[in-house]
């Protein structure tokens, strides 16, 4: 149960004054007692609507979209820009490890197809059946080879170095999503106090709660993108458990 | 030449001892904040110590000032290696005694340089 408002206090006051004057036959002075009741009810109304104001005003500033046009000023506090942040952050880096990967494939098959041809050859060598002229020409190919794997191997040490640094996304990304999880905790605590406060209202301001059709609302606000988190019972193992409830709508 | 990794991202970390590595310095331990840093520091004998910043329970920057009021430990180089990059905080570490200040994300190249010009520095002196 929620503690008793003020006016509560009021109102079980004034209605005893109330009653007293009808018994009486003082009407004037029970309209009196009325009225009070009704500004009490009226005050209680603006102050709980003004603690609604505040703590909805706590809670978009603590998301900082209301400074969503100086987030340049104050290096993108927004949780959106966060969020755009990582995506940036999380995409220039797996383009980059792509491009570092793919500068150094080209290398590795050239050494490796390189090296078959010398071995064929070398093993002709072995064998004798090579003669002066092409021996020359081995020689001269087999200098030429040591010298492209001495440039490329140093190209793909530094190239394997750039992929490793390149990993650094993780703890930067890692970072702002810490904040980002800070910050909608806080918000859901300040959002949740308001739930409260909303709930004292229902009862000063005499509204019914509409609870089915608010109850039916929601569970159309819940369907939306989530990615891959959270895991839950409601999630789907595999594209198998998908595909099966796919076809038991009818699909 | 001894080294303590200070990190809560455990990429980080392996990013750095494997930088390290390439540079010859294969004698590396790591950390995940200050906390667990400190007492390791204290105990053993490290010659060098690369730390964050921004850490749950102990950050890099008060790890440097714990460091620096630490008779054993006052001349111990320290290198920051932190995405904190506000001009206030970088004078901060430097007023409270830091080596160097690498900023993530950084290069191989911009990494190594700062810790060669540390260990120069320490040779020299």
């Amino acid at each position: 149960m929620e503690e008793p408002s003020p006016f509560d206090a009021v109102m079980k006051e004034k209605a005893q004054l109330l009653l007293l004057n009808l018994e009486q036959g003082n009407v004037n002075h029970a309209m009196q007692e009325l009225l009070s009741i009704n500004t009490a009810r009226n005050d209680s109304l603006y102050q709980q609507i003004g603690k609604i104001t505040r703590g909805l005003h706590d809670a978009i500033t603590n998301l900082d979209f209301s400074n969503a046009d100086d987030a340049e000023e104050t290096g993108g506090r927004d949780v959106s820009t966060r969020v755009d942040y990582v995506l940036n952050l999380t995409r220039d880096a797996a383009n980059k490890t792509m491009d570092l990967a793919d500068e150094a494939t080209p290398i590795a098959a050239e050494l490796g197809s390189e090296s078959t041809r010398l071995r064929e050859d070398w093993a002709k060598l072995a064998s004798r059946q090579i003669s002066a002229e092409e021996f020359r020409k081995l020689y001269q190919r087999i200098d030429d080879f040591l010298a492209y794997a001495e440039d490329k191997s140093g190209k793909l040490y530094g190239t394997l170095t750039d992929i490793v640094v390149t990993q650094g996304y993780q703890d930067l990304s890692g970072q702002v999503l810490q904040k980002i999880v800070h910050t909608l905790e806080a918000t859901e605590l300040k959002l949740v106090s308001l739930l409260d406060i909303s709930g004292q209202m229902q009862d000063v301001s005499g509204i019914i709660d509409p609870e089915e059709s608010s109850k039916e609302q929601q569970s159309a606000k819940d369907i939306g993108a989530e990615g891959p988190l959270p895991m839950d019972e409601s999630t789907l193992k595999d594209q198998d458990e998908v595909d099966e409830l796919l076809s038991s709508l009818g699909f | 030449m001894k080294i303590l990794i200070v990190d809560d991202f455990s990429t980080m970390r392996r990013i750095i001892k494997n930088l390290l590595r390439d540079l010859g310095y294969t004698n590396t331990s790591e950390a995940d904040d200050g906390k667990t840093a400190l007492p390791m520091l204290q105990a053993g004998s490290f010659d060098f110590l690369v730390t964050d910043w921004n850490m749950p329970g102990m950050t890099g920057i008060d790890l440097l000032k714990a460091v620096r009021a630490d008779q054993k430990l006052i001349e111990l180089p320290v290198l920051m290696v932190t995405a904190e990059a506000k001009r206030d905080q970088i004078v901060e570490a430097a007023q409270a005694g830091v080596n160097g200040y690498v900023v993530k994300p950084f290069t191989a190249a911009a990494l190594k340089e700062k810790i060669e010009k540390i260990f120069e520095r320490i040779d020299a002196g």
